[in-house]
């Protein structure tokens, strides 16, 4: 193949692509079930974020000294994400199981027959939408919350790289908790099915392994991509957790399982 | 062109299509007809490569489905009218594919228009009903102006007045050389919109050829008569069979004589010869549906 032949071919890849991920977004657009889950987020990160960090503040004087040194105000701003994975995983577990529930996947994949592309460009949208969304609204979060916290306890700026991390760092952890929602939907293919499983993850699976006698239940609890999550969303060292590098490569690895599992079944059944 | 090659399709516990070769050709309409869940629509999944056959290819201008570069410009495609988001308004559904294949806006409102849905673009598909939706999946099979064209069931919901566009339509494609492949349960219809029929019986294709073709090889074409002497006419009639060593051919039913000839000069001199009158002479022939039916019976 000529070296111009191939820059051709590369180029039209790379168009077909970008139509993919166009139609993608298209189709959240068009849809209000998108707007009402990601304004649900929103509304969570920055809404639980300030109510949290006003009760810290007018707490303040009856903390002991110990509990004021484990005291996180960069976890405090950015604790709306608890509340945000639920806008999340709707959204995008909708973004998949409606596809089937409501048949359009018929014309998706008429539209687009090679099923990879099409797979990969709904799981580039979604996480993208995800991560630039919570990342608006993480950032105006952490204003808001150090604002209200300043008084009170050792605030950071939000362009400082320890606050930049925590931002960014969850940010990361919402959107790597689409990717596993994308996935696991194109496994599933049912909206109460996935949407059970991912909460059966994030919520149901912790209470669960704390019954276990410990040490096992810190062992497997700091594994679990919720544990992931709120030490990706601190600025201090959590003990018995694992580091913010271990956490992302956690999330890393857990999207790549799902997403592996969503491209495989997507390309072997019928439909 | 369509071209199916032995396509086959099992499942764990039945077998849906079994060994389905045809190639369809342009300039045809060719009819897809079969009872329900005898594989038509199974077929058509297969050969828009939405279900992976067990085994068998199929081939649309030359190429797999999957493997074409741009699919809705070479095929248009509407399998199921409902398979839409509720949510989501008629032109944005359309709109949609439009970005997919970069196909100007200009094209969503002149299609919409074509099909009768312009004033519609807003409502949402929820509100559409089982007509409007079955338009819209018309117009998105049209969007790319494809050479071929895939339509399972798709007068279905329509009325009378669409019904008809629709067959002008489709002929008036096929005039200009595209293949169009049709499924539909409605005989009639499919009688005076069909070159060709492809039918199909428990996943097995039993006939295909086209409707004058099909009308000689299994249509009994007969004479409908009646005479001033019916009980003598039939006596004289079998009389005469029997000389020609058949005498299983004419059917006395109320007033009326069906004779298997199709030669009215013959039976008229015969019963000249008598000194009787025909009062009422007519052709008859089978219709499709007779034909489709007596398949499924396997009467023919």
């Amino acid at each position: 193949m000529s070296k111009d032949v191939r820059a051709k071919a590369v180029n039209s890849v790379r168009g077909e692509y970008i139509t993919a991920c166009l139609y993608e977004l298209h189709k959240i657009k068009s849809t209000r079930s998108s707007y009402v889950s990601m304004l649900f987020s929103a509304i969570g990160i920055v809404g639980l974020s300030v109510v949290v960090c006003s009760i810290y503040n007018a707490r303040s004087a009856h903390l002991s000294l110990s509990q004021l040194a484990t005291t996180d105000p960069v976890f405090l701003a950015l604790s709306g994400t608890l509340l945000a994975q639920l806008g999340v995983v709707v959204f995008s577990v909708l973004s998949v199981a409606n596809e089937y529930g409501y048949g359009t996947i018929v014309t998706s994949l008429l539209l687009e027959p090679k099923r990879i592309r099409f797979a990969i460009a709904k799981i580039t949208v979604v996480t993208c939408v995800v991560f630039f969304s919570s990342l608006i609204s993480l950032s105006v979060a952490f204003v808001l919350g150090e604002m209200i916290l300043a008084p009170k306890f050792a605030v950071v700026s939000v362009i400082s790289f320890v606050a930049l991390k925590a931002i960014v760092g969850t940010a990361f952890y919402l959107s790597a908790l689409a990717t596993i929602c994308v996935g696991l939907s194109f496994v599933i293919r049912r909206t109460s099915g996935a949407i059970a499983s991912v909460f059966a993850i994030l919520l149901v699976l912790p209470p669960i392994i704390s019954l276990l006698p410990s040490p096992w239940n810190v062992d497997i609890i700091r594994y679990l991509p919720s544990s992931a999550g709120v030490v990706l969303a601190h600025s201090l060292h959590l003990t018995n957790e694992m580091t913010p590098m271990g956490s992302f490569l956690l999330m890393l690895l857990y999207s790549l399982i799902s997403f592996a599992g969503g491209l495989y079944f997507i390309d072997r059944r019928d439909i | 062109m369509i071209e199916a090659i032995s396509l086959t399709k099992h499942y764990d516990d039945s077998k849906a299509v079994e060994n389905a070769s045809f190639v369809l050709k342009g300039g045809r309409v060719t009819g897809f007809i079969g009872p329900n869940g005898s594989g038509k629509s199974t077929t058509m999944k297969m050969i828009l490569g939405l279900i992976k056959p067990t085994s068998g290819n199929a081939f649309i201008e030359g190429i797999r489905y999957r493997d074409l570069v741009s699919p809705i410009k070479v095929v248009g495609a509407l399998l199921e009218p409902t398979f839409l988001h509720p949510g989501v308004s008629i032109f944005s559904h359309l709109k949609g594919a439009a970005i997919k294949c970069k196909i100007p806006e200009a094209r969503v409102n002149e299609l919409l228009d074509l099909v009768g849905l312009a004033g519609k673009q807003k409502l949402r598909c929820a509100k559409a009903s089982l007509g409007m939706k079955q338009r819209l999946g018309i117009a998105q099979a049209l969007l790319g102006d494809p050479r071929v064209l895939i339509l399972d069931e798709p007068m279905n919901g329509l009325d009378p007045e669409g019904i008809i566009w629709l067959r002008n339509f489709l002929k008036n494609m096929a005039s200009e050389g595209k293949c169009i492949f049709v499924s539909s349960h409605l005989m009639n219809e499919m009688a005076v919109l069909i070159d060709d029929a492809l039918i199909i019986k428990n996943g097995v294709i039993i006939a295909n050829s086209s409707l004058t073709e099909l009308a000689r090889k299994y249509s009994n074409s007969y004479l409908e008569v009646s005479t001033t002497d019916n009980s003598a006419f039939v006596e004289i009639l079998k009389n005469y069979y029997r000389e020609n060593l058949n005498d299983s051919v004419v059917l006395l039913e109320g007033n009326l004589l069906k004779v298997a000839t199709n030669d009215p000069r013959w039976l008229g001199e015969l019963a000249l010869e008598k000194n009787i009158a025909i009062v009422h002479l007519v052709k008859k022939e089978n219709t499709l549906e007779e034909i489709y039916t007596g398949l499924m019976n396997g009467n023919l």
